[in-house]
């Protein structure tokens, strides 16, 4: 495709917002282009400006207190001078949008066919309702939804997550707009889910010869979709070129650290353990508090064999399910026969995508749930069915940390009052020796012993679930279960908790299960895998086996879509992947 | 304790105390018996005298009635109003003020003949009245109408009990009785026309008791216990337009049944009556001003936001404006089984009359009383005054003196009971409590739940020996205005009970118990006067009861209302007298 | 669905009989704990100065003397299978639902709720009528202006329309509109069936009032739903598609603001069926409400009971019509079989 007059242009775009504290510039300065029908990603994490700025493309700064400077172009109309009308005529028309969650991009309470209709006739009054209700159909169809002409008439809540990024794709299409804006289509979604979406964007790109802006944080995302890449930090491009060029010769230290810290599938357990000790060792060096390395190998995992640190056999748990005229209640299994042995100082990830059970098998281990099959085994004591009493001291075993570090923390609980309360609840009176604790292992979380009487509002992310972490390790448990530590962490954050879980592993012989969708984080932490779909483990392995050599199907589809961070690979697996349905759809 | 009074308005005093205090001009004639509408003419005599019939005449009220059953209700307005449709053995004179204490006849054909020591009443009743059924009344009917309302097991628990109290039969129920008429020996009716009452005691007022319209008719087989209040049978000059509606209304029309020769005390102008029940008081005053009501049924005057707004612009009102006494004492009992003679004297001595009267209100809430009866009293004398000061400040010397004969020189600590909600009682109580201080007597002002107050608190003897309680705040309306209507049941040894006692001060001295049997026996209302006279002056002298004011009430009065005047016997206007002219 | 509605019928039962129970438990319970006899209680419905005697027969006739339980399940019996009363000599028929009379005025106490239900239900229904448009338009222009002269505006009549009482707003129209200005006629109700006019003249000033509380209160709701949606993600996919700003709030941003009003807008309804206390007095209307604070302040019990069956019926019934209609407005929510 070869490029032609840009179809987007910005050029010294600057969006400033008043606020209480000064202005705060969200994007300083940024230019680029797209051709007509080329495609450009943008890649920045959070607070990088990548969103204010496809905002500012579609003009839906209007009406609030950001001040915009600088000129944007779309399809030849300038959006900062434009008037309302022209920009309402644009937008949908010219550049059609997609957002980060569609779950929550659909109007609930209009059928998709009438929120789909809508975005035809405000451009085209004239067409019948008819027409444009086929229209629909058909776009719906080009977006792969199946039975269009029925399910048209369906609410959003009655499809799936990936079933309704579609129709949002499908409602951009529905003008066949020239650009369209995607502003991390996937983040919301399970891998599979995510590469059908990228994949689908790609041929709808290539298909009808729109222009494609992919805004995320995750470079492995845009990778094998776009021809060009902008990286943003701070609402400035810090790096912009060929993606081939930027992935592969990252120029700009930023852009560095970015690829280094994106978890790669394709990085084995062992090698990132090493990095990980390496890494340690060169920076203790440099602070001059060498750990003896003899001292690591101790907490390598015992070989299998002797008593196992938990034991769980053939769990299942069942909820009733309400429906029916009759209002008759069914058995819906979340977890159905899952067994597996784990040793100390080992640890098993569990992966899976959303549905899967993962959550429901690690509340039953912490035995939130109780089993409603099957046994749990502690250190040689069957807790299935165990009282809330008896369980007490397993509370102080087994600990967990979740997923988002942003509601799991009590806000109006100052960090050290959440950290010590476990101590507290066990019975310490002594309340300068639990400061004292606190302190400590704040300290050795990476944060410091003075954040003790801050209240988590103060913390980013990350910062919280180092604070959740602490929370977990001050009982000295003898397992850490984490339910998608990282998944809501920007990549550098990401990687930065996954050290220091391993650094913790290192120095307290910490035995995790570690639950996370995202293959690559799984392979890298974990000693063995397993993998499940449905409720049930489908693959249960040495994690280097199951990465290197799949047995099933269904991890086969998993590590498939997972992205790449090469873009020639990412288009190889993309082939591979359209291979594969095709296959499918012949076979069925 | 009703909305009742008889006697005669203190002339010209009350309007030129109410002028000078609010700094207006000359009142006008006072005493005139056809007056013009002026300041107070309603008080003394007929404004807008009219013979005219037609319209309909419109009151409203905010409560309701107790009921509309003539034989179960007190409450003076209802008395007041139901001679509409209930006409009694006697009645009270239709006239202005003082002239309307006098007894009259309505269905009786004379007035009622005593036997020697007052034992034995006998009353004819005119032949040939109708009921609005065409029916004749006759004496049996009066009989039965005063066996149900006395007599019921509870069916009928409004009215007063003074037929019960004072004639000579034994308990019964009407409503259970085989034959109520045979049962019900005391009253005889030797034929339609006679009836002979029977008393227990010597009863020399027994004709107040005639007035009440428990003497009204009603048949036997016309009795619907508790219900017949929905539609009563009526005897006088209207009748019930469908249903009596409790909280909603009350519509009454013509009687063509009644006879108005026959009706000594009913001109019945207006064609229809009409009660709007339970609209808001400030309501009723606005729409009263605004010519869109024309009587506010409840006859205590207007509420305290209009009185106010009247005040503040009393050029505006004024010749539409009726300031009477309202029969009412407002007072405080000086507890005898707590403090003695001499004590009680101190305080009578001690207060501040002057501070009283202000906390009352001043010169628009009433006069400051210095004696126990009611000016509209015969026998009464406003100008006794047996505690004098100067400038009515409280002689302070005197009081100390009888401190110091009761032995309590150094002065002594009591409470002062007072009505939980009353703002005027507890003004009352803090007042005195300021003027009682001067002589180190200490007053510790403890309210009570109102409703309770006498049931269980101020009434109660042993709560009040209990909690050493010394004063309590009262106030005292006649049912009907004598000296022993107003104050047999307050200073009489005989009232003194246990619980729900009136007599709160428990005053029992030896004379006043004998002046007042010699009263029931004295057939001489003048004679009866002095005797009122002469408790009066010994209950004062005791320092049982402390007078604080005679109340007055403020009445609007519309200019379409014709033979507007006010009655004493009731201490309203004179519903039966009033017409309209919307001309 | 017809399951779900036996159901909360059901259930609405149920609730009737403890609202029932507790109005009893309050009656006869309380006072006795604050040590009032039975005796004390019957002075409450005879004459000012009764003797003991009268109180005693009517401790007797009222049944004040017996435990509280037998007092309940009497009228719960009456209630379902009718009752008969003694009046006099006369014997009274009281056919199911029988709520008995009244201690203070003896009139039968269903027959006196249905002749004030309609003053009510014109009163609450106009009212809602009013609070509804009005409120909700108000939020809706506050909330697209937000910050403007008129939201400030707005939002400070709502929160002083919140915090009046209604014996004041309604007072002060009656002084002015009414005595002072004479713009409308004195109050006086009349069937709608009757005069048309005379109804709705008479209704205006209580429905206004008695609107202008709630109508404050549904303005801040809406504008604060409003606010809310219109900061949702499917609002900037509205806009994104290019839709008007009319359109975007009209038809994507109002209907899910009101779903929540819809809620509450049936309890409020309910609880205004019931009676609208306040107004109804301030503007003498003989409604349920009024029936209601007079037998309350007369410790009137069998219309105490009768008016609160009615108010909780009225709410039960309109929770459960909201909830039948809920689905209509908000396609999320399925009525569970």
């Amino acid at each position: 495709m070869a490029p032609t007059e840009p179809v987007v242009r910005v050029d010294d775009l600057r969006v400033t917002f008043p606020t209480m504290d000064g202005d705060v510039q969200a994007v300083n300065g940024l230019s680029f282009e797209v051709p007509a029908g080329g495609a450009l990603g943008i890649v920045g994490e959070s607070g990088s400006g990548k969103s204010v700025t496809s905002l500012a493309l579609m003009g839906l700064h209007r009406g609030s207190r950001a001040r915009i400077t600088g000129a944007i172009e779309v399809a030849g109309q300038d959006v900062v001078s434009a008037t309302d009308r022209q920009l309402r005529a644009m937008r949908g028309n010219d550049i059609a949008m997609v957002f980060q969650d569609p779950m929550q991009s659909l109007h609930p309470q209009y059928t998709i066919g009438n929120q789909l209709v809508e975005a035809h006739r405000v451009h085209h009054p004239k067409t019948s309702k008819a027409q444009a209700r086929n229209h629909a159909v058909g776009a719906l169809d080009r977006v792969g939804i199946p039975d269009p002409a029925n399910r048209i008439n369906s609410y959003p809540h009655e499809f799936s997550g990936g079933m309704r990024q579609r129709v949002v794709i499908a409602m951009g299409l529905m003008c066949d707009p020239k650009v369209l804006l995607a502003d991390e289509p996937t983040t919301a979604l399970d891998v599979t889910v995510q590469a059908r979406i990228l994949d689908l964007l790609d041929e709808l790109r290539r298909d009808l010869g729109m222009a494609l802006i992919l805004v995320s944080h995750d470079l492995a995302v845009v990778a094998g979709s776009v021809d060009e890449v902008v990286v943003m930090r701070h609402g400035v491009a810090v790096e912009r070129g060929d993606v081939r060029t930027v992935l592969s010769a990252p120029e700009h230290p930023y852009t560095q650290a970015l690829l280094a810290a994106v978890p790669r599938v394709e990085v084995s357990r062992a090698q990132r353990r090493a990095q990980d000790r390496s890494d340690r060792l060169d920076k203790e060096k440099r602070e001059g508090t060498v750990t003896d390395p003899a001292k690591f190998e101790a907490f390598t995992p015992a070989p299998a064999g002797g008593e196992p640190l938990l034991k769980v056999e053939d769990v299942a748990q069942s909820f009733k399910v309400r429906g029916g005229v009759l209002g008759r209640s069914t058995d819906f299994w979340a977890v159905n026969g899952v067994s597996f042995d784990l040793y100390k100082g080992e640890t098993l990830g569990i992966v899976g995508e959303s549905g899967s059970g993962k959550s429901t098998l690690s509340r039953m281990i912490m035995r939130l749930l109780e089993p409603t099959r099957g046994r749990v085994v502690f250190e040689g004591q069957d807790i299935t069915h165990m009282s809330e009493r008896a369980l007490r001291p397993l509370r102080r075993d087994v600990q967990m940390v979740f997923q988002n570090p942003y509601s799991s923390l009590n806000p109006r609980v100052t960090v050290g009052d959440a950290v010590g309360t476990a101590l507290r609840v066990q019975g310490e009176r002594d309340t300068k020796k639990i400061k004292l604790q606190v302190q400590e292992l704040l300290e050795r979380v990476g944060l410091q012993p003075n954040h003790y009487n801050r209240f988590p509002h103060a913390f980013s992310g990350g910062q919280r679930q180092r604070i959740a972490i602490a929370r977990a390790l001050i009982l000295k448990p003898k397992l850490i279960i984490c339910d998608e530590p990282v998944s809501a962490l920007d990549v550098s954050t990401q990687d930065q908790v996954l050290r220091l879980l391993s650094e913790l592993q290192d120095d307290f012989g910490l035995t995790y299960i570690f639950v996370a969708h995202d293959l690559a984080v799984v392979r890298q932490v974990s000693d063995r895998v397993a993998v499940m779909r449905k409720g049930e483990v489908v693959e249960l392995g040495d994690s280097d086996a199951i990465y290197e050599n799949p047995q099933s199907d269904y991890t086969r589809q998993l590590l498939t879509a997972a992205p790449l961070l090469d873009p020639d690979e990412a288009r190889s697996q993309r082939a591979e992947r359209e291979a594969l349905r095709a296959e499918a759809a012949r076979t069925a | 304790m009703r909305k009742r009074t008889l006697g005669f308005v203190a002339l010209g005093a009350a309007a030129s105390i109410f002028l000078a205090a609010c700094g207006s001009g000359d009142s006008g004639e006072n005493g005139g018996s056809d007056a013009a509408a002026a300041f107070d003419a309603g008080s003394t005599g007929v404004v807008n005298p009219s013979e005219e019939t037609g319209g309909t005449l419109r009151y409203a009220i905010s409560s309701d009635f107790d009921s509309t059953d003539p034989g179960d209700t007190y409450y003076g307005f209802s008395w007041n109003f139901t001679r509409y449709y209930a006409r009694t053995l006697l009645a009270f004179t239709p006239a202005p003020a003082e002239a309307s204490t006098e007894l009259t006849t309505d269905l009786a054909a004379g007035m009622p003949e005593p036997n020697d020591d007052f034992t034995q009443w006998t009353v004819k009743i005119q032949e040939g009245l109708k009921y609005e059924d065409g029916t004749e009344i006759t004496a049996q009917d009066i009989k039965y109408a005063i066996a149900r309302s006395n007599y019921n097991g509870g069916e009928l628990p409004n009215g007063p009990r003074y037929f019960e109290s004072s004639l000579d039969q034994e308990p019964f129920n009407v409503y259970e009785s085989s034959d109520p008429m045979e049962e019900f020996t005391a009253i005889e009716t030797p034929d339609d026309y006679t009836l002979v009452f029977n008393l227990k005691e010597s009863f020399s007022e027994f004709p107040y008791v005639l007035t009440q319209p428990q003497t009204a008719p009603v048949p036997e087989e016309a009795d619907r216990g508790a219900l017949y209040k929905e539609n009563v049978l009526s005897s006088g000059p209207y009748k019930f337009e469908g249903q009596y509606e409790p909280g909603v209304k009350l519509d009454l029309v013509r009687n063509e049944n009644w006879d108005g020769a026959t009706d000594p005390i009913r001109p019945a102008l207006p064609d229809e009556v009409t009660v709007e029940i339970g609209v808001a008081q400030e309501e009723i005053d606005q729409r009263i001003v605004n010519g869109e009501l024309d009587v506010d049924l409840s006859g205590v005057g207007v509420g305290p936001t209009m009185k106010s707004q009247f005040l503040q612009d009393l050029e505006s009102y004024e010749t539409n404006l009726d300031n009477p006494l309202s029969g009412a004492l407002r007072y405080v009992n000086i507890h005898t089984p707590n403090l003695e003679t001499a004590c009680r004297q101190a305080i009578a001595f001690a207060a501040d009359r002057d501070s009283l009267h202000r906390a009352w209100g001043g010169d628009t809430g009433g006069d400051l009383a210095t004696n126990l009866l009611p000016p509209t009293i015969p026998g009464s004398d406003p100008e006794s005054d047996l505690y004098p000061s100067e400038d009515n400040k409280g002689d302070l010397e005197a009081a100390q003196d009888k401190l110091d004969e009761c032995g309590e020189s150094d002065g002594f600590k009591t409470v002062i009971a007072v009505r939980d909600g009353r703002p005027n009682d507890l003004a009352t109580a803090e007042s005195l409590q300021e003027s009682l201080k001067r002589v180190n007597i200490e007053l510790e002002i403890k309210t009570f739940p109102a409703e309770d107050f006498f049931a269980q608190y101020a009434g109660s003897q042993d709560y009040v020996r209990e909690n050493n309680i010394g004063l309590s705040v009262s106030g005292w309306i006649p049912d009907w205005a004598s000296g022993y209507g107003f104050g047999y049941k307050i200073t009489s040894g005989d009232a003194i009970q246990a619980t729900g006692n009136y007599n709160t001060s428990e005053l029992d001295d030896q004379e006043v118990n004998a002046l007042w049997d010699e009263a029931l026996t004295t057939e001489d209302p003048d004679e009866r006067a002095e005797i009122y006279a002469q408790i009066d002056t010994l209950v004062i002298e005791q320092a049982a009861i402390l007078p604080v004011v005679f109340d007055r009430a403020m009445f609007y009065r519309s200019d379409e209302l014709t033979n507007v005047y006010y009655t004493s016997s009731y201490a309203m206007y004179d519903y039966m007298a009033l017409g309209v002219n919307r001309g | 669905m017809l399951n779900y509605i036996l159901r909360r019928l059901g259930a609405g039962l149920l609730l009737l009989a403890v609202v029932t129970a507790v109005t009893f438990w309050i009656f006869y319970v309380l006072p006795k704990w604050a040590g009032v006899t039975p005796r004390g209680m019957a002075a409450m419905y005879v004459g000012k100065a009764p003797t003991p005697e009268a109180l005693d027969a009517t401790v007797e006739r009222l049944g004040l003397d017996q435990p509280v339980i037998v007092q309940f399940f009497d009228f719960i019996r009456s209630l379902v299978f009718g009752d008969q009363f003694q009046f006099g000599r006369e014997t009274v028929e009281c056919a199911a639902p029988c709520l008995g009379y009244s201690f203070t005025t003896n009139s039968p106490v269903l027959e006196q709720l249905l002749a004030r239900l309609p003053i009510t239900v014109s009163l609450a229904l106009g009212a809602a009528v009013i609070w509804l448009i009005g409120g909700v338009a108000v939020g809706v222009l506050s909330a697209v202006k937000r910050g403007s002269v008129f939201d400030r505006l707005a939002m400070g009549t709502a929160l002083v329309g919140v915090s009046l009482p209604i014996y004041f707003t309604g007072l002060l129209a009656l002084a002015f509109i009414v005595h002072e200005w004479k713009v409308l006629p004195v109050p006086r109700y009349a069937p709608l069936t009757e005069n048309p006019g005379a109804w709705f003249t008479a209704m205006l000033l209580p429905w206004i009032t008695l609107a202008f509380l709630h109508a404050a209160q549904y303005a801040r709701q809406t504008r604060a739903g409003m606010l809310e949606v219109l900061s949702e993600d499917y609002i900037r996919t509205a806009r994104a598609k290019g839709l008007s700003e009319r359109k975007v709030i009209f038809k994507h941003a109002l209907r899910p603001a009101l779903t929540p009003i819809l809620t509450i807008f049936g309890l409020d309804l309910g609880l205004v069926l019931g009676g609208a206390i306040l107004t109804e007095k301030v503007f003498s209307l003989k409604g349920v409400g009024a029936y209601a604070i007079d037998a309350i302040i007369g410790k009137d019990l069998p219309v105490v009971l009768g008016v609160t069956l009615l108010g909780a019926v009225f709410i039960v019934v309109c929770n459960l019509v909201v909830d039948l209609l809920y689905p209509l407005v908000d396609p999320r929510v399925r009525i569970a079989g």
